[in-house]
């Protein structure tokens, strides 16, 4: 069982690792928002799995902490984009 | 290995096996539309179902009750930002 557990916890790290690199990489906002989104679910899943190997169940509280912040913060940077392009057309020529 | 701890373990790998296919999305897509398709329902599914495999693993009643609500938390709060974020990046396109 804890084999099982430790190669998904891998898996899940690769994922993390991939995902930083198009936050990292990303040519616009919207993409790094979308990495860190991505970065809280698999951050989430990784607490789930933890709290599996360790019998501390205590790690899902904090694990749905996460999942509830990643959530505002996604919408309030759509809001963020969405107003700032609007700004930037008033301004604009 | 009893046959419920068996079953957590096919859920928990079906979860990391789509946040696998969430995070190669992401990285190798080229659009931001097509990057947040795959991240809006692959993670989604995939925290889902380690949640399921959590509540099936803890043997505990309370912590059960807890991890299934935070799955469906989750399958409500995952597609709604996703929805947000894709709205202002179409609203702003050029």
């Amino acid at each position: 069982m804890s084999i099982i557990i430790v190669v998904l916890q891998t898996v899940v790290g690769l994922a993390s690792l991939l995902a930083l690199w198009r936050l990292v990489r990303g040519p616009h906002l919207a993409d790094r928002v979308v990495a860190l989104d991505l970065l809280a679910s698999l951050a989430v899943g990784f607490l789930v799995l933890r709290a599996a190997q360790t019998g501390h169940w205590m790690y899902v509280d904090v694990a749905l902490g996460i999942g509830l912040i990643s959530v505002v913060g996604t919408v309030a940077f759509g809001s963020f984009i969405e107003h700032r392009a609007r700004e930037a057309r008033a301004e604009g020529p | 290995m009893t046959t419920l701890a068996i079953l957590a373990a096919v859920l928990a790998s079906i979860g990391a096996g789509f946040m696998l296919i969430a995070a190669l999305g992401v990285t190798l897509f080229s659009d931001t539309f097509a990057r947040l398709h795959c991240a809006g329902k692959s993670a989604t599914l995939g925290v889902a179902c380690m949640l399921l495999a959590a509540a099936l693993w803890s043997g505990d009643g309370g912590v059960a009750l807890r991890c299934c609500l935070a799955a469906v938390f989750f399958m409500i709060t995952g597609p709604i930002g996703c929805h947000a974020l894709a709205r202002a990046v179409w609203r702003t396109r050029s």
